[in-house]
């Protein structure tokens, strides 16, 4: 499993890594020392390339190393499928969240999202949930706009 | 001199400064003492709250919950075995041990005494060490930043605990998302996709809020954890003047410890307490009885994890370099009123250098004060429900990153940083490097290139000037320090 997230980082970062030194490398072209803007971006990119190349190689071979002993003591759990299903939903609700703050104000979005993620955490009473989502943006409210007069959409 | 001291002490104590660091101090034992909280978060969150207060008042209250956030992490560890910080892990070698012994008030009461001794004798020492430290400083010029910077990024090497390697690789990334925005020297946009909002870069507060606060919040919905039932009792016995008498010198040579080891950076509470315990332990006659909730064992982790609080901001406000990612976070909130740490801060800002000062001494007084008066209140705070505060956590990310600069934009930055700093845990990467990294990009890059103007290209200059080149050599040894050991560890693990 572990190995597995290695690889993926790896391959990813690599793919990132081809991609902004394209990008540097357009930089320079007006800059008449050699120490111009692309010189930093060029060289962070080209440590983090040798950098992940390690990491793709080191994962590798302890791929190979595992399946060479067929590996027993690979006991790490497997994330809970409902777990995961439940950090999914959050994930898109605050993408949702952000959306709604962004068009439609501060309350009811707040409001809204408060009630749902309540559940996604596992609170069961409802009248506990209404509360809540309803009192703290209330409080949020009064200490942004009121107390230290910053406004919100 | 004695105007400073009063112009300090001016803004030090106007009641808005004194109520903040209050609030402060609350807010802190709240952040740290819950297990889901930690006082990064308490930190970020209350940057966009405060930034348009008056610098001290703002201050006041960062810097309380900075300083009682650390010592609330023991108050857990002691009541139910859990840390509620990572700096309270040494905490669990004696508190809990103290309160199946019955000794519950004892141990909280000594935690909050040891914490408020540390915390102050941390005070003295910056309050003597760091002016002078500033004078030396302001002589800097960019070679000697540049090596500062350089030897910051090593720090990466102390901060990413697990995986060397992934702590480079998260440090790297940080430092390219430095580079997104107008190139500091030139004006040539970099990175920015075309994007006119990425042109100033990105705002490292939302982008700390989003790694470190909403990242943590979705790390929390895999292990929920119900408050813990039944009733944690806390009897009357309290500290007696005897063992406060019998701790002197446990409580200065922690002391001593916590905060010098605050100073070096990328050390931090943790390792800083666990030294106080080894070294207590050591001075002991009564050896045997360390591990089984005794005293000294207590007070040394707990005077030691609050004398790093102004051990660290030694490095922070001198010479502008957090040595960890709460102070990273302080840095934060300092340049947000417009106070870039460093040597320019004491001989422009001297008046609010000295208040900074006063504030801190003052904190830790309300810190003693209200840790003695609230004992009895702490369990029932480990009693709140994690899932009723966490969607309010996201909630108050979201607000804040908006409110700083009314910016639809910095609160999506906050969401990708969220979910990036998500990733980058669920594949093992450290994130403390990743944001010390944002903060020193600048200071290196700038720093680099006004080099090589000055030498006409020459890299010779960090080599040739004297305090460039200690630096440089330091760096160098800890780098070399790092191959050995993970050369030796290799071989370790194969054999």
């Amino acid at each position: 499993m572990k190995a597995k997230v290695d690889l993926v980082a790896g391959v990813l970062l690599i793919l990132f890594v081809a991609y902004g030194l394209y990008l540097a490398f357009q930089l320079n072209a007006t800059a008449t020392t050699i120490y111009g803007p692309g010189f930093f971006p060029k060289f962070v990119l080209s440590a983090l390339g040798i950098f992940s190349i390690i990491l793709l190689i080191n994962t590798l071979k302890s791929m190979k190393h595992k399946k060479d002993k067929a590996d027993a003591s690979n006991t790490e759990t497997v994330t809970d499928y409902k777990i995961v299903k439940k950090i999914l939903y959050l994930i898109i609700l605050m993408i949702a969240y952000v959306i709604a703050f962004v068009y439609f104000g501060f309350f009811i979005p707040t409001i809204i999202f408060l009630i749902l993620a309540e559940i996604i955490f596992g609170i069961k009473k409802a009248y506990v949930i209404i509360l809540s989502s309803v009192l703290s943006p209330a409080i949020m409210y009064f200490l942004f706009v009121n107390l230290f007069n910053i406004p919100l959409p | 001199m004695l105007s400073v001291i009063l112009d300090g002490l001016e803004l030090a104590l106007d009641p808005g400064a004194l109520l903040a660091g209050a609030i402060g101090v609350l807010l802190g034992i709240f952040f740290g003492a819950l297990p889901g909280l930690t006082s990064t978060m308490g930190v970020a969150l209350l940057i966009p709250l405060t930034f348009t207060l008056d610098p001290i008042v703002a201050l006041s209250a960062i810097l309380g919950l900075y300083v009682s956030g650390v010592y609330a992490g023991s108050l857990t560890a002691t009541l139910i075995g859990t840390p509620g910080t990572a700096a309270a892990a040494a905490t669990l070698l004696e508190g809990p041990q103290m309160r199946d012994k019955g000794e519950t008030r004892k141990a909280l009461s000594m935690t909050t005494i040891a914490s408020f001794i540390g915390g102050l004798f941390s005070c003295i020492v910056l309050i003597l060490v760091a002016p002078q430290l500033a004078k030396v400083a302001l002589s800097f010029g960019p070679p000697e930043y540049f090596a500062l910077g350089f030897f910051g990024i090593s720090i990466v090497a102390g901060i990413s605990s697990d995986s060397l390697l992934k702590g480079v690789i998260a440090a790297l990334i940080g430092l390219w998302i430095s580079t997104i925005g107008l190139d500091p020297n030139t004006g040539v946009p970099r990175m920015t996709f075309g994007s006119t909002n990425l042109l100033n870069g990105i705002e490292l507060v939302p982008a700390l809020v989003g790694l470190f606060a909403i990242s943590e919040v979705l790390q929390r919905l895999e292990k929920i954890m119900d408050p813990k039932k039944g009733k944690i009792k806390i009897n009357k016995i309290g500290v007696r003047f005897n063992e406060l008498r019998e701790n002197a010198f446990n409580f200065l040579r922690s002391s001593v410890i916590g905060t010098f080891i605050g100073i070096i950076p990328a050390t931090g509470s943790g390792i800083a307490s666990f030294v106080a315990y080894n070294e207590s332990k050591r001075f002991a006659k009564d050896k045997e009885r360390y591990g089984t909730g005794h005293l000294p064992g207590l007070v040394a982790t707990e005077t030691a994890n609050n004398a790093v609080t102004g051990g660290a901001l030694v490095p922070l406000l001198t010479l502008g370099i957090p040595g960890d990612v709460i102070t990273a976070v302080i840095l934060g909130a300092l340049m947000m009123q417009g106070l870039t740490p460093g040597p320019e801060l004491f001989a422009k800002n001297s008046d609010i250098v000295s208040g900074l000062f006063i504030t801190l001494v003052i904190v830790n007084f309300f810190l003693l004060l209200i840790g003695l008066l609230a004992i009895k209140l702490f369990p029932y705070l480990l009693k709140i429900k994690e899932g009723l505060l966490m969607p309010v956590i996201v909630s108050l990310c979201i607000i804040g990153s908006y409110a700083i600069n009314n910016s639809t934009f910095d609160v999506i930055i906050t969401l990708v940083f969220g979910l990036l700093g998500y990733a980058l845990i669920k594949g093992g990467f450290p994130l403390a490097p990743l944001l010390l990294a944002l903060i020193l990009a600048p200071i290196i890059e700038k720093n680099f290139r006004n080099s090589m103007v000055m030498s006409e290209q020459s890299l010779s200059i960090f080599f040739t000037r004297p305090i460039s080149l200690v630096f440089i050599l330091i760096t160098f040894a800890v780098f070399a320090s790092i191959i050995y050991k993970g050369i030796k560890s290799v071989k370790a693990n194969q054999t």
